[in-house]
């Protein structure tokens, strides 16, 4: 009887309250990021089905596949900047998809890179690049204070023996703002674009655009970068710098979750390469396997085409 | 393309210039008025109607041209006729003035109005008086320090005007300043909703205020004096009305007077009785 | 025409008369144009930020009825409501007609800065995000700098067609010495004693030297705000 109601309850809230119905799993701790049940439908079409997946630290993760498989909808869907219709994202043991989770600050600890770029218009190269870091400290350093306050009113009204020390504060302004900038130069040196430090992205070619882009990621000191499509709208001329960067990024051992449509590229660096078609991941394994001994039929059709 | 937009250009300039001569055609005779004025032209039914109007409708038999009536704002009535190229003819209850003759012709005078003033009936002390002739009356001076509602280009804006100047009831020659202070409205019923809250009082002749109290229990209205210096009697402010013509259409002038002249003092004052509903 | 044109160049009367309603214009103008910038900005702030907070659908469809009845009735209707029907306090008049034209230029100008902030890329509200910016933050510093570029011309444009619409404000009545008093009814009242042309044509030459004067300080500032777009 209970389990009949319960199932009928459920069945309300998922369609008409929007409500996730998928059970919530136990999270793997080794796992940096992990999905669970995630769908995602738009309407009657089903972009996501039902995906289970782990991403540990180190791995290098290429997803491939035909247009509309929801390869870019399954990486936007890990930072959450897609909801999902069903099912949960865990980063580093939180639940994103959890309204109590502060999400800005787990997305800090992602970074993406678009296949538009979309650096900020209105700010220069070097602004871009520090503006997250050093807003985000600010508002630490502006917490910090407001507690100091707190404790000194709090303080005003306890005895002697009583009272809280105050917290030390360790940064100012002047200092998150010079460390952010050398820092930024310090990336901008690294890719070589570093007298393009004060003018406006819309001066630059695409390739630079798109390696300040990732750069401004690696700002934040993220713990996953994830790429969507970052070559797709460059000239070929170009495509080559970014793919050395994000090579470069992943000798380092960052950890990345790539979609692209570069093949060579994928095999080069990926350790593990998803095969996604019609919202499911239909094959994966180590490159060798996919793309020299491919077992699935859409895979093979897919590699036809595109090897 | 290019074709079709020089067709309909120069149709939309052909279809202009053959309505702008609409007061000048020949079997047309258009009449500027303003509808706000009962009983010489007011809307009744959806149709203008009233004394001016059937005058006019009388002239145009006469003349054997179909009778077009205007609704404008009253002030552009005689500028209008004056230059003569949308009209001819501006029937409302204009007063003759002398800078009015300077620009247009006049028929014969049809009536003679009184100016009347408006008033809430709550504050029909401040305002009434009895005047050496024996009736309630409201001088000029009981408007000192009040906002005096008229619509504009009236006889009652220039009569008002002359007061508000030096040698005018509503002037103070100490301070150098009007006593009172004008407002200057397009409509009449504009004027009187206003009166309680911007507007003190609203001047205009008699028969449209009466028009325009009746059936209002909170408005009053009562005939404009000049007071009279020692020994004088008071003198009610009045003015008479004719039709404006534009100057060199002696025809037209002269079709206007015979009907005013067949009608006469009796056949005007029927047809003010008529539209008053007596 | 030309007698009149002495007439009234003459007459420090008539001198008077123009710098007064000339004077009127301006204030009732910049006042209403104030008002209307304020209430646009807050309408369409709320607008925007019921798309990403459920709280703020109310306000929000509130705010939709608003723009849609101010935009979707005449001035004068809206004049005569406010002016008649609201505000009956004797002297409130020439402020209420104020408030009546801001409040109508407010519905205009919560439309344009509502498309000028939806006509920049969704990518850039992304990347503010994905980075790891708040929704406030991202709206803040980096979208509406972007889209004030494409606002400030459209506002401009408002501006301009308030200042004429503020020419019907004699329709609830002018008194001279008040707000009310602008210029239309200034070169109504010149155009008793002298002729119509002469008096509307000076007054036709104030309105466009003001709007011309408004046009090139909008170029400068369309100029300063293209900084960030040199090739």
């Amino acid at each position: 009887m209970k389990s009949a109601n319960e199932k009928n309850v459920k069945e309300y809230k998922a369609k008409y309250l929007n409500k996730r119905t998928a059970p919530i799993e136990p999270f793997d701790p080794e796992a940096l990021l992990e999905v669970q049940h995630l769908s995602k439908t738009y309407g009657h079409l089903t972009v996501l089905n039902d995906i289970n997946e782990k991403i540990y630290k180190g791995e290098k993760i290429a997803i491939i596949g035909p247009s509309g498989s929801g390869k870019s909808t399954f990486l936007r869907c890990l930072n959450v900047l897609e909801d999902p219709t069903d099912g949960y994202v865990f980063f580093e043991g939180f639940n994103l998809c959890d309204l109590k989770v502060d999400i800005n600050v787990q997305r800090r600890r992602m970074g993406m890179v678009f296949q538009s770029f979309n650096l900020f218009n209105n700010m220069t190269i070097l602004k871009n690049i520090t503006f997250a870091p050093v807003h985000v400290q600010m508002q630490e350093l502006a917490k910090l204070k407001r507690l100091n306050l707190k404790i000194k009113i709090g303080n005003l009204f306890k005895k002697k023996d009583c009272q809280v020390p105050p917290i030390p504060v360790e940064t100012n302004k002047k200092k998150i703002k010079a460390d952010a900038e050398e820092n930024a130069y310090r990336l901008l040196k690294r890719i070589g674009l570093e007298e393009k430090a004060n003018v406006y992205p819309s001066t630059l070619s695409g390739g630079q655009r798109q390696r300040i882009a990732i750069v401004r990621a690696l700002a934040m000191n993220p713990k996953v970068m994830l790429f969507d499509e970052p070559t797709s709208a460059l000239d070929p001329e170009m495509v080559g710098e970014v793919l050395n960067l994000i090579k470069e990024l992943a000798d380092e051992g960052m950890t990345m979750v790539i979609v692209t449509h570069e093949m060579g590229f994928a095999r080069e660096i990926a350790t593990r390469v998803l095969f996604m078609d019609g919202g499911n991941i239909m094959e994966q394994g180590s490159p060798e396997k996919i793309f020299g001994n491919p077992e699935n039929d859409r895979l093979k059709d897919f590699l036809s085409k595109v090897l | 393309m290019k074709k079709f937009l020089i067709g309909m250009t120069t149709a939309a300039v052909v279809a202009a210039t053959a309505l702008s001569f609409t007061g000048c055609s020949n079997d047309t005779l258009t009449v500027y008025t303003e509808a706000g004025f009962a009983p010489f032209e007011y809307v009744s039914n959806g149709e203008i109607v009233g004394v001016d109007v059937d005058i006019m409708n009388k002239v145009g038999e006469k003349l054997g041209k179909k009778v077009v009536f205007e609704n404008v704002s009253f002030d552009t009535i005689v500028d209008a006729v004056a230059a003569g190229k949308l009209t001819n003819v501006g029937a409302a209850g204009i007063s003759v003035t002398d800078d009015r003759k300077a620009k247009v012709d006049f028929s014969t005078e049809y009536y003679t109005a009184n100016l009347y003033v408006i008033y809430p009936a709550s504050d029909a002390a401040t305002y009434e008086s009895t005047t050496t002739d024996g009736v309630t009356g409201v001088y000029w001076e009981s408007m000192t320090g009040k906002t005096i509602g008229i619509q504009g280009g009236t006889t009652a804006d220039i009569f008002l005007a002359d007061e508000l100047v030096e040698g005018g009831s509503l002037y103070d020659t100490e301070t150098s300043k009007a006593t009172a202070a004008k407002t200057t409205f397009q409509s009449l019923n504009v004027a009187v909703s206003d009166i309680g809250k911007n507007t003190s009082v609203v001047i205009i002749d008699e028969l449209p205020a009466q028009q325009l109290v009746k059936g209002k229990d909170n408005l009053k209205c009562a005939p404009l004096y000049y007071k009279g210096g020692e020994g004088e009697d008071d003198e009610i402010a009045c003015d008479t009305y004719a039709i404006a013509v534009t100057k060199g259409q002696t025809a037209l002038l002269n079709a206007i007077n015979e009907v005013l002249e067949e009608l006469g003092k009796d056949g005007i004052q029927q047809l003010v009785n008529t539209h008053l509903g007596l | 025409m030309f007698e009149d044109l002495k007439k009234i160049f003459s007459s420090s009367e008539y001198l008077g008369y123009y710098l007064q309603g000339f004077g009127n214009t301006l204030i009732v103008t910049f006042s209403a144009a104030l008002i209307g910038l304020i209430l646009g900005f807050i309408v369409a702030l709320v607008k925007i930020a019921a798309e990403h907070n459920k709280w703020m659908k109310i306000p929000a469809f509130i705010c939709n009825v608003y723009t849609t009845v101010f935009r979707g009735t005449p001035v004068a209707l809206q004049l005569f409501f406010w002016c008649f029907a609201v505000f009956t306090i004797p002297g409130f008049k020439p402020y209420a007609a104020i408030l009546t034209f801001g409040i109508n230029s407010g519905a205009y100008i919560s439309e344009n800065i509502r498309a000028g902030i939806s006509s920049v890329d969704k990518g850039q509200l992304e990347a503010g995000r994905a980075i790891g910016l708040s929704w406030t933050t991202t709206m803040v510093r980096i979208i509406m700098p972007q889209a004030v570029k494409n606002i400030i011309p459209a506002i401009g444009n408002e501006i301009i067609a308030l200042l004429k619409e503020t020419a019907i404000i004699s329709i609830v009545g002018s008194t001279v010495g008040t707000l009310t008093f602008d210029l239309n009814e200034a070169a109504h009242t010149i155009s008793f004693k002298t002729s119509y042309i002469a008096a509307f044509m000076i007054a036709a030459i104030l309105y466009l030297v003001v709007v011309y004067i408004f046009i090139i300080a909008l170029k400068l500032i369309e100029r300063r705000l293209r900084k960030s777009e040199k090739r």
